[in-house]
């Protein structure tokens, strides 16, 4: 018996939920899907300042100077250190509707290797799923570029949101590539930063 | 002159100069902010000029519903650039995953 997930993938219809690619039928379950690895990351380094800084006046040190890009192919392997974070996103370009919104979870297989991945995409979503992969174990761990690594589970929602353009703007709307932290965007800061009386700001 | 070329090539290779590639409809994908799939070469190729039409109309125009009225058009090319990359992207990887499967032998 079909599922309304099996009903709404890539239906064509305006409430489908849109995936591609779909390179085997296998990581299609009742209600979740397996995402495979993208090939673009970007992975945190160290550097000469002392700590990643958040106000916008000190873009020398904000998050961008903390990570660096790196690309992969389809099938490469891809190798992630004890204690690294690394921004990867899905090989699949994900769209949802405006009543369903979505939960990534790290697949129990990469949990006990010591992987902890973690994600969501909200109704309306276009893109590749961002994902933030930490490396928990003491050994590097090898991913594979193309590989099953985490599920995402969907869920149908009441109140329709959709991405027409009377919403707010979102900062990582039809991303296909891991995007850094744009924390240091967020608007309270500079109000924030002006009640502060640490010279730090 | 056009004449003359396709002359020589149809003299050297048996085949005539013509257009190979088929402009695909990426309006009712990239409207919605989906990627377009691709199904053969023709539309790959097909994709530049279609893509490069379409970006020049919703610069002018901003009639994509995902076009919020504070979004740059810089903003806009990330967006449709990324799409068109995309799809291209999704399709070698389909074409790669197609060929290396060893069921299809």
């Amino acid at each position: 018996m079909k599922t309304e997930f099996d009903t709404r993938l890539n239906s064509g219809t305006s409430n489908q939920i849109f995936v591609d690619p779909i390179l085997s039928e296998d990581p299609i379950g009742p209600m979740s899907l397996d995402l495979r690895l993208g090939y673009d990351f970007l992975v945190s380094v160290v550097n000469q300042y002392p700590s990643v800084r958040l106000h916008p006046k000190h873009n020398t040190s904000g998050p961008d100077s903390f990570f660096q890009s790196v690309r992969r192919d389809l099938g490469d392997a891809f190798l992630i250190h004890p204690s690294q974070t690394v921004l990867a996103t899905t090989l699949e370009y994900i769209g949802l509707p405006s009543d369903v919104y979505g939960e990534i979870v790290g697949r129990n297989s990469y949990s006990r290797l010591g992987m902890s991945i973690s994600s969501m995409f909200q109704p309306g979503f276009r893109g590749c799923v961002s994902l933030e992969l930490f490396n928990h174990s003491n050994a590097p761990i090898e991913l594979i570029v193309g590989s099953r690594i985490v599920q995402a589970r969907f869920f149908r929602v009441e109140a329709n949101e959709s991405h027409s353009a009377d919403d707010q703007p979102r900062k990582y709307f039809g991303n296909i590539r891991p995007t850094i932290s744009r924390a240091s965007l967020d608007d309270d800061l500079d109000r924030l930063a002006s009640r502060s009386t640490q010279r730090r700001w | 002159m056009v004449s003359l070329l396709q002359d020589v090539c149809f003299n050297r290779t048996g085949k005539r100069l013509k257009i190979e590639f088929r402009k695909p409809s990426l309006a009712e994908f990239f409207d919605d902010a989906l990627t377009f799939r691709i199904s053969d070469e023709s539309e790959l190729f097909g994709i530049f000029p279609e893509s490069w039409a379409y970006l020049h109309t919703q610069l002018k125009f901003r009639s994509a519903p995902w076009i919020t009225p504070e979004m740059s058009a810089s903003q806009i090319e990330n967006i449709v650039n990324g799409l068109v990359e995309k799809s291209i992207r999704n399709y070698e990887i389909r074409e790669r995953w197609k060929n290396d499967d060893p069921d299809e032998d």
